[in-house]
């Protein structure tokens, strides 16, 4: 295989990765907002079913969870969805043979077993970012709205919600930094992203170095996201908070 | 509001737990689908240069399959993983060059844990080390550091010797990899990989040094217990060994000389 | 009947009680300043007015209707509060302004978000509030770009938005800087002028005598004594008012 050919090969995986990626700030970072919520509630049975879910979330190894989501409806009630959805896509599609179109087919059940295991572990770390956020400001904040006559909604979204986005910018992207390197969990189950791909040229064609090479393509993506934060940071700059 | 989201969002939560219970069988279409799970591990299931998997089990896999009426999807695993996927029925079966005739590291004959089909290739366990090594058999292993996949025979094989470091990989290549990046000194692998591998490619300094176990292993196809597909796949293994599909594909695959294609004696 | 009448007030935090049954009135365009040593309860009083704490016990009632009513069991709806606290403005002893909007936008918000006007007519009465308090050449700065003094100043315009019927303020020079207190004392006395009620909690000796028509003194949650600045400074007929007044002559 040719170089060219080899960075194609590591680049669908790496598409996968961003799948995973995207999908999972598409999901989490909404998720996390109702779940800090929750967390914060003052009816205490909500604040507590909350607490223990981002508990039990974040208390268990992110592998250990997808292994979880992927083989419990199996074993446990018979019913292996995420194999269903496999065994549903070969019958009622026609696959191609190879490319990136092959692997999301020939792997969609696994893949949304991967994204449901991240979108929950993600937004569970997101809701206590938001959290921390939303509880750093200032009660006076909240009590200068209220004496204004501003409903309580108002005083969130007008007053309230740009100090949080400011103040968890640098908390977000060190764990939007993070996600994309932990996508590389997925092969755990066989999910073919980038440090899978990698691994199986070196089983089928016997080539170790585009292992290291799939580097590359993780510090130029995070390079990107570090310029994408420090741009957003830079924007909500001309306040303090 | 909160109050209302909060509730809103515990529901969800609640939803998301239940809902991995709750989804419905697909069944779908008027074929039934079997998932055969694979590791890549030539010349049995590997990809060729258009990325295509081939290879004598997969080859072979196909065609029983397809003569019994199904549609066959291959799944690559995590060789660790396999009995919870066969238990899971996230895959129907293990056709992999599995050996069906020794102990997990458990001590527990894979035969108690999973059913086998007929063995239809025999095979045995080599130690592999780099070209400038000084191993020349496995009995000057003392002190060195061991490789082989994690739940292979081989693994059994490795630890088995005497004063030696043992680790565990994913993958046989895996372990050929580790010894040659010097990690590790010898691997314990399938012959028939070893033959695939060894002298190609990165793999071209490294070397078979000795053949171990005099007991013959047999590879098998594994099922989960109870499975109904058993005896079928064994029928059919019994005509493609009369019609001449399995010389055939074991020429194709230079396995003639272990592959097994009269399966009278196994009844 | 009064335009403010405070009776009767109990408060306690947990087991301590804060206020202990306060009663006062106030007629339109008064000003009344607050004294007293920290832990009196004169802030707690003005947070019970704002509808930022409930008190247990006691009314609040403003042109003789009563808008607080402690005995009432059911707790008052969050539109009810809303439109409660609209009749009381409140300027906090650390500004509170909002950090994110500029000092024009920070005095629109409100009125903007209430629909108090066109867009054209709450822009050009925010820029004669502040230009009364003196600031029209930092209109587009941010709080972060302002000295205490100055965000103090907004903080007052922000209020007077509203038109409150009440403007209260907390210690507002409290959290400055002294060469500072100057011009926002000076812009809320400017304020007296314009006959708009006030309740002013304060330190300032000097400022609540010239700029009050009566004096409270609190002291353990009641009103020790209350009357003109005459009465209250030059002949306070508390031993605890005498001491306070004694001590405060000292510090200085």
């Amino acid at each position: 295989m040719s170089f060219l050919e080899i960075t194609v090969f590591l680049a669908n995986g790496f598409i996968i990765s961003l799948i995973i990626f995207a999908v999972t700030l598409l999901i989490g970072v909404p998720l996390g907002l109702p779940i800090a919520f929750c967390s914060m509630s003052k009816f205490a049975p909500i604040r507590a079913i909350s607490k223990t879910f981002v508990w039990i979330i974040r208390g268990i190894p992110l592998m250990l969870q997808i292994f979880i989501i992927y083989y419990v409806p199996g074993l446990l009630f018979g019913n292996p969805i995420f194999s269903q959805i496999d065994r549903y896509i070969i019958s009622n599609f026609t696959i191609p043979n190879q490319g990136l179109s092959h692997l999301i087919f020939t792997n969609a059940g696994s893949l949304c077993a991967v994204l449901i295991a991240f979108s929950l572990n993600y937004a569970c770390y997101f809701s206590e970012i938001y959290r921390g956020g939303i509880e750093s400001i200032s009660q006076g904040q909240y009590e200068a709205g209220y004496v204004l006559g501003l409903t309580k909604s108002q005083v969130f979204k007008k007053i309230v919600l740009k100090q949080v986005v400011k103040r968890i910018v640098p908390p977000m992207s060190n764990e939007i930094i993070t996600l994309i390197k932990d996508t590389a969990l997925a092969n755990c189950i066989m999910l073919p992203e980038i440090i899978k791909q990698a691994k199986e040229l070196a089983a089928t064609q016997a080539l170790i170095w585009p292992l290291f090479y799939t580097g590359v393509f993780y510090l130029i993506f995070v390079g990107v996201l570090t310029i994408l934060f420090g741009r957003i940071e830079k924007k909500l700059n001309y306040f303090k908070s | 509001m909160k109050k209302l989201l909060a509730i809103l969002m515990a529901i969800v939560m609640l939803f998301c737990f239940a809902a991995c219970g709750s989804e419905p069988e697909t069944e779908s279409g008027a074929k039934e689908t079997i998932v055969v799970g694979y590791t890549i591990y030539d010349p049995m299931n590997y990809l060729d240069e258009n990325g295509e998997l081939i290879g004598y089990d997969t080859e072979l896999a196909k065609a029983v399959f397809e003569n019994l009426g199904y549609d066959v999807i291959f799944k690559e695993i995590v060789w660790d993983n396999k009995y919870t996927d066969l238990n899971s029925n996230t895959i129907d079966c293990v056709w992999n060059g599995f050996t069906c005739n020794t102990k997990d590291d458990d001590g527990v004959a894979r035969a108690d844990k999973v059913d086998f089909s007929y063995n239809y290739m025999e095979n045995r366990q080599v130690i592999v080390v780099s070209a400038d090594s000084n191993i020349t058999a496995a009995e000057n292993l003392n002190g060195k550091i061991g490789m082989a996949e994690s739940g292979s025979a081989g693994e059994s094989y490795a630890k088995a010797f005497e004063g030696i470091t043992f680790k565990g990989v994913t993958k046989q290549t895996d372990a050929l990899l580790e010894i040659n990046s010097k990690t590790a000194d010898f691997a314990v692998v399938d012959a028939q990989l070893a033959k695939a591998y060894v002298g190609k490619g990165d793999y071209a300094n490294l070397k078979i040094v000795d053949t171990l176990s005099s007991d013959v292993e047999y590879y098998a196809i594994g099922f989960k217990k109870g499975s109904e597909l058993t005896a079928k796949v064994n029928a059919e293994l019994e005509k493609l060994g009369k019609d001449g599909t399995i010389e055939k594909l074991a020429k194709k695959y230079k396995v003639e000389n272990t592959a097994i294609k009269d399966f009278s004696d196994q009844k | 009947m009064s335009f403010l009448e405070v009776k009767d007030l109990y408060k306690s935090f947990g087991k301590t009680e804060v206020l202990k049954g306060v009663d006062f009135t106030l007629e339109k365009g008064e000003v009344l300043s607050i004294l007293g040593s920290s832990g009196g309860g004169k802030t707690t009083l003005l947070r019970c007015l704002n509808f930022l704490e409930f008190a247990e016990k006691g009314t609040i009632s403003i042109n003789g209707k009563v808008i607080f009513d402690g005995s009432e069991k059911r707790t008052l709806k969050d539109e009810e509060i809303r439109q409660n606290r609209l009749h009381f403005g409140l300027v906090f002893q650390s500004f509170n302004l909002f950090p994110q909007y500029n000092v024009l936008q920070n005095i629109t918000l409100a009125p903007t978000l209430l629909k108090r006007g066109s867009v054209e007519q709450i822009e050009e009465n925010a820029r004669k509030l502040i230009e009364k308090v003196g600031l029209l050449d930092k209109i587009d700065n941010y709080p972060c770009q302002l000295s205490g003094g100055q965000q103090q100043r907004v903080a007052i315009a922000r209020a007077l938005a509203l038109n409150p019927d009440i403007l209260c303020f907390d210690e507002p020079t409290s959290a400055l800087d002294p060469e500072l207190t100057g011009e926002v004392l000076k812009v809320i006395k400017s304020l007296k002028s314009n006959d708009t009620t006030m309740i002013i909690v304060t330190h300032e000796m000097e400022f609540a005598k010239n700029v009050s028509d009566k004096v409270i003194f609190m002291a353990d949650g009641v009103i020790e004594e209350m009357g003109t600045p005459a009465q209250v400074f030059d002949n306070p007929q508390s031993l605890k008012t005498r001491q306070f007044l004694n001590k405060s002559l000292e510090e200085i």
